[in-house]
C-alpha cells in the first residue's frame, strides 16, 4: 500500500488550513484553521509511521492531540476576554498596536 | 510492505508482552523536575491559601524553587563525563535528551535570567502597592468588577507558577534530542508566555491584543515547524536528531522532503526568535505585554530558541550546511537592516527595544551560520557555539537591565528616588546600539 496519497491529503489540508490563516478576520476561525494545519500534520505523521513500519509517528500524533487540547483552552481564554471587552472576534478591530 | 509490517504485528502477539521500564537519569536531570515540580506546587498554593498570603508563599517558593535548580545546575555541570575530545555530557531519559556543555550553560543562563524575571514579577512599590498584574483578568476593563478588585488590592498570583511552567519549557527546549520532545517543549513555553501577555494592570485593551497576536502567529509558527517534524521524520523514518543526521548524510533519494521540512523547521524556530520575515509580531507583543513580562521574554526566550536551533542545525542538519547556511545568509542580513532601520523611527521605547533586539538577533544568526566547530580549528580560537553563547549572555543581561529601567520610568517622567537607574540605563543604552557590553571597542559606532 502506498502512502503518498493520505501526504497528498495532509498538505492539502495543511494549506487549506495555512489560507485560511492568512485570509479570514474572524479569530476563531484563524484559529480552527490553525488546528487543522495541526491535524494535517497529524495524519503525515501517521502516514509516514505506515511507511517506515515503525511506532514514532503513532506516538507523536497523541502528544500533538494532547498539545493541541492545551492550545485550545488558552486560546479560547485569550480569544473570550478579547470579545467580551470588545464585543468582536475581528482580527481587524484589534489594532491599537500599530507603528 | 504491508505484508512483512502483518507478520511483524503477528508474531508480536504470539509473544508473551513484556514491559521494559524506561531509564531515566533523574540525578542529571532534577534541576528540570524541580522547576515543574514549584511550578505544580504553585498551583496548589494558588488553590489552597488565602488571598492575602499568596503574594509572599508564591514569591518565595517561585525563588527558592529557581536558585535550587540553579545550584543543581552547576553540580551537574561540574560532574559531566567526558565524552572524548572536548565533548562532555550524557543523553538521558531513552535518548530524548541530552545533558551536555551547551545544555547545562544553556539552563543556568535561563535560570539566573528568571531568578531576575521573578524580581521584576514581584516589584509592587513602583504601583504604589500593587503589582503590574491585572488584580482580576477575567473582569472588563474599565467596569465595576475591576475598580473594585483594584481597590481591595487583589492580584494575580497565578502568574508565578506560570512563570515557572515557561521556565521549564525553556530548559527542555534546548536540551532536547529528538523532534517531539522539541515540539512539546515549545508548546510548554509557549502556552504560559501567551497568558502572561494578556495580564497588564494598566493599558489592558493593549495587553489583551498583544496575547491575541502572539498567541495566533504563535500557534501558526509551531502548525509549521510540526508540519516539518512530520516531514523530516517521513524524510528520516526516526525522530531522533542522531538518526536524521545519519539518514541525511547516507540517503540521495527524497530531497524534497528533507528540503521542505527543514524549511518548514526553520520557520518555527526563526519565528521564536522573532528574525526578520517573521518579526512582525515582536514590536507589538512588546509593546502590549507587562514591562517585566516583557524583560523576562525577551532574554529567555531568545536564549532557549537559539539554544534549540543551534541543536537543530548543528547535530541534526550539520551535514546539510550547505542548503541551510545560504538561507541564514539571507535572514540574517534581513534581520539585521529590518531591525537597526525600524528601530530608529521608533516613538514608543519598548517598540524600540523590540526592534533593537530584532537587530540582535539577526547578530547571533551570523554566529549561528559560521558552523565553525572545534575540530576545524586550532585550540584557543573561538567556536560558533561558544560564541552564541558569549553573545546571549551579553545580551541577557543587557535585556533585562534595559526593561527594569523601562518599568521605573513612569508616565510623568519621574522616577523614584535614590533608584539605580543612571548606571545601569547607560550599560544598557550602550547595548541597544547593538553593541554588547564587552564588545564595544569593535564597534566604535555605538558609544
Amino acid at each position: 500500500m502506498s502512502v503518498t496519497p493520505y501526504i497528498v491529503l495532509s498538505s492539502i489540508l495543511f494549506t487549506i488550513g495555512c489560507v485560511g490563516v492568512l485570509t479570514r478576520r474572524n479569530a476563531i476561525v484563524v484559529f480552527m484553521c490553525v488546528e487543522l494545519m495541526l491535524n494535517a500534520s497529524n495524519l503525515a505523521l501517521v502516514a509516514f509511521a505506515r511507511q517506515h513500519g515503525n511506532l514514532d509517528g503513532q506516538i507523536a500524533a497523541f502528544f500533538v492531540m494532547v498539545v493541541a487540547a492545551a492550545e485550545v483552552v488558552v486560546g479560547l481564554a485569550i480569544i473570550m476576554t478579547i470579545f467580551r471587552t470588545r464585543r468582536s472576534a475581528s482580527v481587524d478591530d484589534a489594532s491599537l498596536l500599530k507603528y | 510492505m504491508n505484508l512483512s509490517l502483518t507478520g511483524v504485528l503477528v508474531q508480536a502477539a504470539s509473544t508473551p508482552p513484556t514491559f521494559q521500564k524506561p531509564h531515566i537519569e533523574y540525578a542529571q536531570l532534577w534541576p528540570m523536575l524541580v522547576v515543574f515540580g514549584v511550578a505544580c506546587l504553585g498551583v496548589l498554593v494558588e488553590a489552597f491559601l488565602p488571598r492575602e498570603r499568596r503574594y509572599l508563599a508564591q514569591t518565595v517558593l517561585t525563588l527558592v524553587g529557581l536558585v535550587a535548580a540553579l545550584v543543581g545546575t552547576c553540580l551537574i555541570a561540574r560532574d559531566l563525563t567526558s565524552l572524548g575530545g572536548v565533548a562532555r555530557g550524557l543523553i538521558a531519559a531513552e535518548g530524548t535528551i541530552v545533558v551536555d556543555g551547551p545544555t547545562v550553560f544553556f539552563w543556568g543562563l535561563i535560570l539566573v535570567f528568571a531568578i531576575g524575571g521573578v524580581l521584576l514579577f514581584a516589584e509592587r512599590r513602583l504601583e504604589g502597592g500593587l503589582s503590574a498584574f491585572a488584580g482580576q483578568a477575567a473582569a472588563l476593563p474599565g467596569s465595576e468588577a475591576e475598580r473594585q478588585a483594584s481597590s481591595q488590592g487583589l492580584d494575580h498570583t497565578e502568574v508565578y507558577p506560570l512563570l515557572l511552567f515557561a521556565v521549564g519549557g525553556m530548559m527542555l527546549f534546548p536540551a532536547a534530542n529528538d523532534l517531539l520532545t522539541m515540539f512539546v517543549a515549545l508548546e510548554v513555553l509557549s502556552l504560559p508566555l501567551y497568558l502572561l501577555c494578556g495580564l497588564a494592570r494598566r493599558r489592558r485593551l493593549l495587553s489583551q491584543e498583544a496575547a491575541m497576536k502572539y498567541f495566533l502567529l504563535g500557534a501558526f509558527s509551531s502548525g509549521f515547524f510540526l508540519y516539518g517534524v512530520a516531514l523530516v521524520y517521513g524524510f528520516a523514518g526516526s525522530m531522533q536528531l542522531s538518526a536524521i543526521n545519519e539518514a541525511v548524510r547516507n540517503d540521495t533519494q527524497n530531497q524534497t522532503l528533507l528540503l521542505i521540512g527543514l524549511g518548514m523547521l526553520s520557520v518555527g524556530l526563526l519565528f521564536k526568535v522573532g528574525a526578520a520575515p517573521f518579526q512582525a509580531w515582536t514590536p507589538d507583543v512588546y509593546q502590549g505585554a507587562p514591562t517585566a513580562v516583557t524583560a523576562f521574554m525577551a532574554a529567555c526566550t531568545k536564549v532557549a530558541a537559539f539554544g534549540a536551533m543551534l541543536r537543530l542545525l548543528y547535530v541534526a542538519f550539520g551535514s546539510d550546511r550547505w542548503t541551510w547556511q545560504p538561507m541564514l545568509w539571507v535572514v540574517a542580513v534581513l534581520t539585521m537592516v529590518v531591525g537597526a532601520v525600524l528601530a530608529v523611527v521608533q516613538t514608543d521605547v519598548k517598540r524600540m527595544l523590540a526592534y533593537s533586539s530584532v537587530a540582535h538577533t539577526g547578530f547571533l544568526l551570523v554566529g549561528v551560520l559560521g558552523v565553525q566547530s572545534a575540530s576545524d580549528m586550532t585550540s584557543g580560537q573561538v567556536t560558533s557555539l561558544q560564541a552564541v553563547l558569549f553573545y546571549l549572555t551579553t545580551y541577557g543581561f543587557a535585556m533585562i537591565g534595559a526593561f527594569a529601567v523601562v518599568t521605573l520610568v513612569r508616565d510623568s517622567g519621574e522616577r523614584p528616588p535614590s533608584s539605580p537607574v543612571g548606571p545601569a540605563s547607560v550599560v544598557g543604552r550602550r547595548c541597544w546600539a547593538g553593541s554588547s557590553p564587552s564588545s564595544s571597542s569593535r564597534w566604535p559606532g555605538s558609544r
